[in-house]
């Protein structure tokens, strides 16, 4: 199977996926982005060669129905050990920059 | 030489701690200051609790051997994406940098449960993304038979920890060859379990589709041994496949020393263009001894790599990106200073904390399920993963198991794939068709490179659920191979 031509990617491109992946990008990375996300997609659109038609997607290779479970609150965790690891905490709710 | 309990196989050391011939004190002080003569070659470890083991083998000393306990005193380390409570637990990542999980994953808990001591948690690359461990955001581990290269990826504090003696087995996690891959290049058995197997109950998610979790040891025998304390239903994840736990040492007990009436796929499309000389020439030694021992060998054909490899990267990504999204800055990881609004906070947060091949991951990812091209590659690669995992289950109807190589390479000087990312995904083209079907691997070291010098690994897969016939077929021909030897580190 033979590579496809590699499509340039735009830094225009590169910022819209960025954007979408809460992300922000230095200029040096976008010009290394665009250059290799055009090589990765062309690898990828190797898979339009392959003739799917009628083909179910498969999002998992799972042999048995995901199991469900009675739908009971418990409480497995304090409240310390859940804010233990948060950046800032008043002790009692994680903080955030203000909203409103 | 602290070699000579380090060097002992898994089975070899449980055994003498039962008969107490060995204390629990004893066998984890010589894994430590085996870890303090090697680290500063290696690296293989981001963070060890000599402390906490030492604390824990006095107390197992204290309340003496339980034979039904298969790791009662036996000091192993776990890769660094499994949740290890009260242990710093990162990923390999700036934005977990300071993370100290409140509870075990699953197979740490059932580690523990067996008596096992957890001396650390090894290096890896970020979020298990890479397959050299150059990707970690702390240091680079290096291979214990060549410290010039690289160990392998994504769990290569894993492989070399386990290669250098420092330990008798480690957990890694494999999403599309991230056990089998560094296993080969450091010389250890590594077994992918069948998706559902083990529960990914505390393993920080990666692409949840196609990640699992199992052992990286120096024998089968003691592969069999760890997968046994594993492998298990856990109602925590939904993909844990509800069946009763197997005894897999039974597998290899049973083994005798004779492959008659197994039949062995080979694709011969894995042994061609690509292939390293010297990695053609040493997995076709072993295959040629299986033969000797009974082994039918039958031709199979399989679903182009190039394919598997393109349909791997769009599932990965997709998946990463959405896995990746829980790293926000709000609830726990690293924040961002001086943000003044929610979303600076997110941005920020994510911008300075992850590395380079996590940021083209999620980029990707979020790009191919973006509106307008989710179509022609998410739900593309979907179709086309249905295919390839139809493809090998057909194939499985006919044979035993698969064999191929597990990397067209060996393990590759430092830094050589620096520049293209796409170079060093297209090196798991052998290792992913086997995460997109489900299936179980095993990577087992059948020899060294002529020209290298280094380890190379041949994998065995078998049908869902089937671990036990790679466990006794890879035990088989371990016992029949003349053995690789141990790395010269010391």
């Amino acid at each position: 199977m033979t590579q496809e031509q590699p499509r340039p990617v735009s830094i225009e491109e590169v910022r819209h996926m960025a954007a979408l992946s809460r992300l922000a990008v230095t200029e040096e990375e976008e010009r290394l982005f665009a250059r290799q996300f055009g090589n990765i997609l062309a690898h990828m659109a190797l898979l339009s060669s392959v003739d799917t038609e009628g083909v179910e997607p498969l999002y998992s290779p799972l042999a048995h129905a995901a199991a469900t479970r009675p739908d009971e609150g418990a409480n497995l965790r304090t409240r310390a050990e859940v804010l233990a690891n948060a950046p800032e905490t008043d002790g009692e709710y994680f903080i955030v920059p203000r909203i409103v | 030489m602290p070699g000579d309990i380090c060097s002992l196989t898994l089975a070899e050391v449980a055994s003498a701690l039962q008969k107490r011939e060995l204390s629990a004190l004893e066998v984890t002080r010589a894994c430590l200051s085996r870890i303090e003569a090697t680290e500063p070659a290696i690296e293989a470890l981001l963070h060890v609790d000599a402390e906490g083991a030492l604390a824990r083998a006095a107390e197992l000393d204290a309340a003496g051997p339980r034979p039904e306990l298969p790791l009662w005193g036996v000091p192993v380390t776990v890769k660094d994406a499994l949740s290890t409570r009260g242990i710093p637990t990162t990923a390999a990542s700036r934005i977990l940098e300071n993370f100290v999980p409140f509870y075990d994953a699953f197979v740490v808990a059932r580690l523990r449960e067996a008596g096992a001591v957890l001396l650390g948690k090894a290096n890896m690359d970020e979020f298990a993304m890479g397959s050299s461990t150059e990707n970690s955001a702390f240091k680079a581990t290096r291979n214990p038979w060549n410290t010039a290269r690289v160990p392998g990826g994504s769990s290569g504090g894993s492989a070399a920890s386990v290669a250098a003696c420092q330990c008798f087995a480690s957990l890694g996690s494999d999403t599309g060859g991230s056990i089998r891959q560094p296993a080969a290049f450091c010389g250890c058995v590594g077994l992918k379990p069948t998706y559902g197997r083990v529960s990914r109950y505390g393993l920080f998610a990666f692409a949840s589709s196609l990640d699992q979790v199992g052992p990286l040891t120096r024998t089968v025998a003691d592969c069999a041994r760890v997968l046994t304390v594993i492998a298990g239903h856990d109602p925590r994840d939904t993909t844990s496949e509800p069946r009763p736990d197997e005894d897999f040492t039974a597998a290899v007990r049973n083994a005798g020393d004779s492959l008659a009436g197994v039949r062995l796929g080979v694709p011969r499309g894995f042994f061609g263009e690509g292939l390293a000389d010297e990695v053609r020439a040493a997995c076709e030694a072993p295959l040629e001894r299986a033969r000797g021992l009974g082994a039918e060998l039958v031709d199979v054909e399989l679903p182009p790599t190039d394919i598997a490899s393109a349909t791997y990267y769009i599932i990965a990504m997709a998946e990463a990106s959405s896995n990746l999204a829980r790293y926000d800055g709000v609830r726990y990881g690293r924040r961002a200073p001086d943000v003044h609004t929610l979303d600076e906070l997110y941005v920020e947060s994510r911008s300075q904390s992850f590395g380079e091949e996590v940021k083209r991951r999620i980029m990707l990812g979020s790009y191919v399920l973006s509106s307008g091209y989710y179509d022609a590659y998410f739900r593309k690669a979907a179709q086309t993963r249905r295919l390839i995992r139809d493809a090998w289950c057909a194939v499985l109807e006919g044979c035993d198991a698969i064999a191929t190589p597990v990397a067209p390479v060996t393990a590759w000087p430092l830094g050589s794939h620096a520049t293209d990312p796409l170079q060093a995904y297209l090196m798991d083209a052998y290792t992913i068709p086997v995460n997109l079907a489900g299936l179980p691997g095993l990577s087992l070291p059948v020899g060294l490179g002529s020209e290298s010098g280094m380890p190379v690994g041949l994998q065995l897969i078998g049908k869902a659920f089937d671990e036990a016939t790679l466990l006794r077929v890879g035990h088989v021909l371990e016992g029949a191979l003349p053995g690789i030897g141990a790395p010269r580190l010391l």
